[in-house]
């Protein structure tokens, strides 16, 4: 040290000239330092859920959604549906944004129409008029053609008729560019708020992407509007301890210098800001300043030469500074690769914060002498009150261990009560904005937070897509999910508006024309089919984000996967008496979990399966039959017939056919051959075409009359109260069974078939899966750098002993520390900010033990307490009361981290102050001066 | 996240390129702006009948771009248009006689009447909607004004007729003064340009001239491109191709 002290007192000029230059080099770099909000980023690239993750997003592309819910008293006025069309129209014209659906955009098949079955005649109308009606009988038309249909209402439109939610895609990228979650959304609030509403709406902005935008604003603001008082706190009580304000500002200044440095450094090396390492400037400011207080105390109360100060303090700033970076090394054993970044950036953080505490501060102090409050009465009586707690301590040195133990088993209890959360929608209090949109989003929707199961296999294959759709009756059924969105819903609503049956279509040829047609008019069904159709993915809804709710759903979602569905999928013809009995049993169980019906039904069920045969109601479908025959013959002209036919005549002969189990597609033609026009059959292809066409309109009214009373006494079974949508299932189910084939499981019947294979991952799995990482990586970062540290201070002190008594303030601090999280799990979970702690408890722990140690060493106890137990309180009392300005802070971690911040250097100091004088003199070093 | 079932049904009316082979004084029309109007109108059906082969090819702003084909006939206010690729849609037909109009699926063999109610709704994807395909003459739904000129265009200013039901409020038109020719059709919507419709490709086929290539730019960023393969004027179509049963046994 008296080597640096030459150096200094012969550059001192040199070293703070380079210290401004290499600022501002440093500086400029700085405008480029990006924010890197990619959640999937923490995970290692081979952990299976971000495998998974990431298989899901080259599949299916952008899965990113933002939600923008508007709210009014009542939303269907005149003024309030053209603003939510205005908004959707400025949504959908910014360049990040993919697609949005809005209710005001959509078209739909008349749902009364198509459900009657009838032939022919269907209204395709828009939600909303293109003309927006002013009057209110209109405008109550519109909304009870809107509120009428159950697969829109808790979707786009709520059920109480004040909201709607518009859906807004949001791209992966642009020409080329990746797309920062965090700006996109900020582009599409800012667009939705700067157009001029109504007054009585509201607008609410949810999912993903919201919530990462405002934990990236609101630390940022936190950041911006505490930071000042933070470091006028400090500033301050070093002045007050110090008696120099510029002792305090050097002191501050030095690690404001050393943040700028790093961050300089990140963004020239190209590493961004992450979620993690926005907290390094605070984690700086609370470890880095002790090495600057540390000297300044020492040069201002003992040593006032630049010498002598390096001489006392310069070795133990600088061996403390080696522990905490060696500690903050730890981390690259993380497999998380934001918090192993953190890690040595924290550790060249620290590293340039000793730099410029051992070179800049001396140097300045070498030109620009302070003149510090030598012996005034308040350091003399903190002095001596030092100086007696030590000599306390060591009197009752039974009772200090007394109660080092009892404190280290109170908390050390607690320790495996603590919870970690890492979902980024507990940043909120609940009163917060985001936290009141994810309220709206679950009283008034199906909530923000989606699980994706991607399933594989060739979804053309009307056969794999039955399997899909009987896997999904099985997931709406597990408690939490509250609604499931699937390719095969969608093409069964295509379905229903061409053919006006609510189902799947039989032939690959009508599942490839509802999907295509279905991708072309809304580019949202990217979200849930894959471009080749070999992949189709669940979009499952959890409502809120509830850590044991996505842990429950995803684990009883991929039990269901391996139990229920099948590896290989084959058809049968539905006259397979053997497998009867397993279609009608899986059928009915399938229908009491769609309509939460009780298990005790499940015999009834699956006898009025059993007992339905292919017997029709003719006296129903005659007048259906004449219908068709007068429309499409007599009307249309399908074909030509003989100038004397009897169109009711035919029809009834057609019903007789029915009603005797003769009506096949041959017999039909025959019939039509004898009543055809003799030239239209000489284009015998054109009629073939024809006999097709009204035989399957004819046919379709058999299948609907079989299966009709089956759905009805089910329904009548089940009772009132079923939901829309879980009739239409029931229905389907139903045709499924009376259907002429069969989807089962290949080995049911020891059959090949078609393969199909699950994979349950999404956002909150992967965020679940940081939560199990984080806390994994904890307890190796700690297992890591505690036997490092320990190393260091015996290899420092050369004595083992002197090693374990330098771990009890650290020991202790983190059982303190960890255990208050424990006690206060969920005020203090272990999440992004807390995780931060243990480094904290570590560095700052470790740095006072060595100076005290270092002291004690020196020149023994009490002097150690004299002097480095005025700079250990110095530390702990600035940083203390300057972090705990940071629990107002609007961002729950943040406030937690302030709060946790303060009590670990608090417990920290004590440790320091009280333990160490009571166990210190076990060991006995030979005395030593200087370094 | 929302999927609804949209209005895939497709009704292509194309607007019309052809054009009828008369020299119009646009500078002197333009005096009369509704009758400048009218005259471009005119000019764009002023035959028996016309038939078409179109290749629309879709291109989003991110993503692959995706192509159809399909051949459109029209014949007084009647027009059936039946594409012919890609293979998932063939034979998927739309035809259109006044205010009626059916779609027809070969891949279901269904056919359904349907209403024009739904006319702002994009078209598979692209960003034509059924008001813009659909809309032959201007005249009876716009009031015309004359806007901002120049050597070689003037612009037309069209504000909805208070009776009239049309889709956009306002459109913005740039007349072509050397072929007489809409080239730029700008939409607009609540005091907002939508998107931009551009002609280009001047060519004469048949004697009749026309614009060989539209493009439909949406301030979001994407892009339809229409071309138009081949252009026939005043063949024979027979009426019987413009109903029901044709659609069905393709005919």
């Amino acid at each position: 040290m008296q080597i640096l002290a030459r150096f200094i007192q012969q550059h001192s000029g040199a070293i703070l000239i380079a210290t401004i230059l290499v600022s501002f080099a440093t500086a400029l770099p700085l405008m480029q330092l990006g924010y890197d909000d990619d959640v999937v980023r923490f995970l290692p690239t081979d952990d299976p859920e971000v495998q998974r993750f990431n298989k899901i997003v080259r599949q299916f592309g952008a899965i990113n959604v933002a939600l923008v819910g508007v709210e009014a008293t009542h939303l269907y006025t005149a003024e309030n549906l053209a603003y939510v069309r205005k908004l959707a129209t400025s949504l959908k014209a910014l360049n990040v944004v993919a697609h949005v659906t809005a209710m005001t955009e959509l078209a739909v098949v008349d749902a009364e129409v198509a459900q009657a079955g009838e032939v022919g005649e269907s209204v395709h109308r828009a939600l909303v008029p293109s003309e927006i009606p002013t009057d209110s009988d209109a405008l109550k038309r519109v909304q009870d053609g809107i509120i009428t249909l159950d697969y829109l209402v808790g979707s786009v439109v709520s059920k109480d008729a004040t909201s709607t939610l518009l859906v807004v895609q949001i791209y992966d990228e642009v020409d080329g560019q990746r797309i920062s979650t965090t700006s996109a959304a900020q582009s599409v609030r800012k667009a939705a708020k700067s157009l001029t509403r109504p007054e009585d709406i509201s607008l609410h902005f949810g999912g993903a992407p919201f919530i990462a935008e405002a934990a990236a604003t609101g630390s940022q603001d936190d950041l911006k509007r505490l930071a000042p008082w933070v470091a006028g706190i400090i500033v301050l009580l070093i002045f007050l301890s110090l008696g120099s304000f510029r002792a305090a500002m050097l002191g501050l200044g030095s690690v404001g210098i050393g943040i700028l440095w790093t961050l300089g450094i990140m963004a020239w090396t190209g590493f961004p800001l992450t979620l993690v390492s926005t907290s390094l400037p605070v984690v700086l400011v609370a470890l880095g300043s002790a090495y600057a207080v540390h000297l300044l105390v020492c040069y201002l109360d003992h040593q006032p030469t630049v010498e002598g100060t390096l001489r006392t303090v310069g070795w133990p700033v600088l061996v403390a500074g080696l522990t905490t970076m060696a500690g903050f090394l730890s981390f690259l054993v993380m497999d998380l690769s934001p918090m192993r970044e953190f890690g040595w950036q924290m550790a060249m953080g620290t590293g340039i914060c000793v730099i410029l505490a051992l070179f800049v501060i001396p140097s300045f102090l070498y030109r620009y002498p302070i003149q510090g409050t030598r012996s005034s009465r308040l350091t003399k009586l903190i002095d001596d009150a030092l100086v007696a707690t030590g000599a306390g301590a060591r009197r009752r040195r039974g009772l200090v261990l007394v109660l080092l133990v009892s404190i280290g088993l109170l908390f050390g209890s607690k320790l495996p009560l603590i919870e970690t959360r890492m979902d980024i929608g507990s940043f909120f209090e609940s009163d917060s904005a985001p936290a009141q949109a994810d309220n709206f989003l679950t009283d008034k929707f199906s909530g923000s937070v989606f699980l994706q199961v991607l399933v594989e296999g060739d979804m053309t294959d009307p056969s794999i897509l039955r399997q899909v759709a009987a896997f999904e009756d099985r997931i709406q059924a597990v408690n939490g999910v509250t609604r499931v969105e699937s390719i095969t819903n969608v093409l069964a609503i295509i379905n229903a508006a061409f053919s006006g049956e609510r189902r799947l279509a039989t032939t690959t040829k009508g599942i490839k024309y509802h999907g295509y047609l279905g991708q072309m008019s809304d580019p949202a069904v990217s979200l849930l089919i894959d471009k080749n159709w070999k992949g189709a993915l669940l979009q499952i809804a959890l409502g809120k984000f509830d850590t044991s709710v996505v842990k429950r759903v995803t684990e009883e979602v991929r039990a269901l996967a391996s139990t229920s569905v099948p590896e290989t999928v084959t058809t049968v013809e539905s006259t397979n008496t053997e497998l009867r009995a397993k279609v009608i049993d899986d059928a009915a169980e399938r229908i009491l979990l769609r309509s939460s019906a009780p298990e005790a039904l499940k015999p009834s069920l699956i006898g009025i399966l059993d007992a339905a045969g292919t017997t029709i109601d003719i006296a129903e479908i005659k007048p259906k039959i004449a219908k068709i025959i007068d429309l499409e013959i007599g009307e249309d002209e399908m074909i030509f017939v003989r100038k004397d036919t009897d169109l009711q005549a035919f029809s009834d002969l057609l019903s007789a056919d029915m009603e005797a189990g003769r009506f096949t597609r041959k017999q039909f033609k025959t019939r039509l051959t004898s009543i055809a026009d003799p030239e239209e059959l000489e284009e015998p292809e054109a009629f073939d075409k024809s006999v097709s066409y009204l035989y399957r309109a004819l046919a379709k009214l058999t299948d609907t009359s079989a299966a009709t009373p089956i759905v009805r006494d089910i329904l009548t079974l089940l009772g009132d109260g079923l939901e829309e949508a879980v009739k239409y299932r029931v229905s389907a189910i139903v045709h499924d069974v009376l259907a002429p084939n069969w989807a089962i499981d290949a080995d049911w019947n020891n059959s090949i078939g078609a393969p199909l294979k699950v994979t349950v991952s999404g956002y909150p799995v992967v965020q679940e899966a940081m939560t199990q990482s984080v806390h994994n990586n904890q307890v190796k970062s700690l297992a890591t750098s505690l036997p490092l540290v320990f190393l260091l201070l015996v290899l420092l002190f050369r004595s083992p002993l002197a090693g374990i008594l330098g771990m009890i303030p650290t020991g202790l601090t983190l059982l303190v520390t960890f255990g208050l999280m424990g006690m206060f799990p969920s005020r203090f979970p272990l999440d992004i900010g807390s995780s931060m702690l243990a480094s904290i408890a570590l560095g700052v722990g470790i740095d006072y033990a060595i100076h005290f140690l270092w002291r004690y060493r020196e020149t023994g106890a009490d002097d150690a307490m004299r002097t480095t137990g005025r700079a250990i309180i110095i530390n702990a009392v600035e940083i203390t009361a300057g972090f705990i300005v940071l629990a107002a802070a609007s961002l729950v971690p943040m406030s937690n981290f302030g709060i946790l911040t303060a009590v670990t250097l608090l417990v920290a100091a004590l440790a320091t102050l009280i333990l160490m004088p009571a166990v210190v003199e076990l060991w006995k070093p030979r005395r030593q001066t200087g370094g | 996240m929302r999927l609804s079932v949209l209005l895939f049904f497709t009704l292509l009316s194309i607007p019309t390129l052809v054009l009828a082979d008369t020299p119009l004084d646009v500078d002197a029309l333009s005096q009369t702006p509704q009758g400048l109007l009218e005259a471009l109108d005119k000019r764009h059906n002023a035959y028996d009948s016309q038939k078409w082969t179109f290749e629309m090819t879709v291109i989003p702003v991110s993503g692959s771009k995706r192509s159809m084909k399909f051949d459109v006939m029209q014949k007084g206010s009647k027009r059936l248009v039946r594409f012919l690729s890609p293979g998932d849609v063939k034979g998927m037909s739309v035809l259109s006689k006044g205010r009626t109009m059916y779609v027809y699926a070969p891949q279901t063999e269904n056919v359904r009447r349907v209403a024009t109610s739904a006319r702002r709704q994009n078209l598979l994807g692209s960003n034509f909607t059924y008001a813009d395909m659909a809309t032959v003459n201007l005249a009876p739904e716009y009031n015309a004004t004359v806007g901002a000129a120049a050597d070689d265009h003037v612009w037309l200013e069209l504000n909805k007729k208070a009776e009239s039901d049309a889709a956009w409020p306002k459109l913005r038109l740039r007349i072509n003064k050397k072929h007489a020719l809409i080239e730029v059709v700008e939409y607009w919507d609540a005091g907002k340009k939508v998107k931009t419709q551009h002609r280009t490709n001047f060519t004469v086929v048949g004697g009749a001239p026309t614009w060989k290539t539209i493009t439909m730019s949406s301030e979001g960023g994407l892009k339809t491109r229409l071309e138009m393969l081949s252009q026939k004027i005043n063949e024979p179509i027979p009426n019987k191709v413009f109903s029901k049963r044709s659609l069905v046994r393709g005919q």
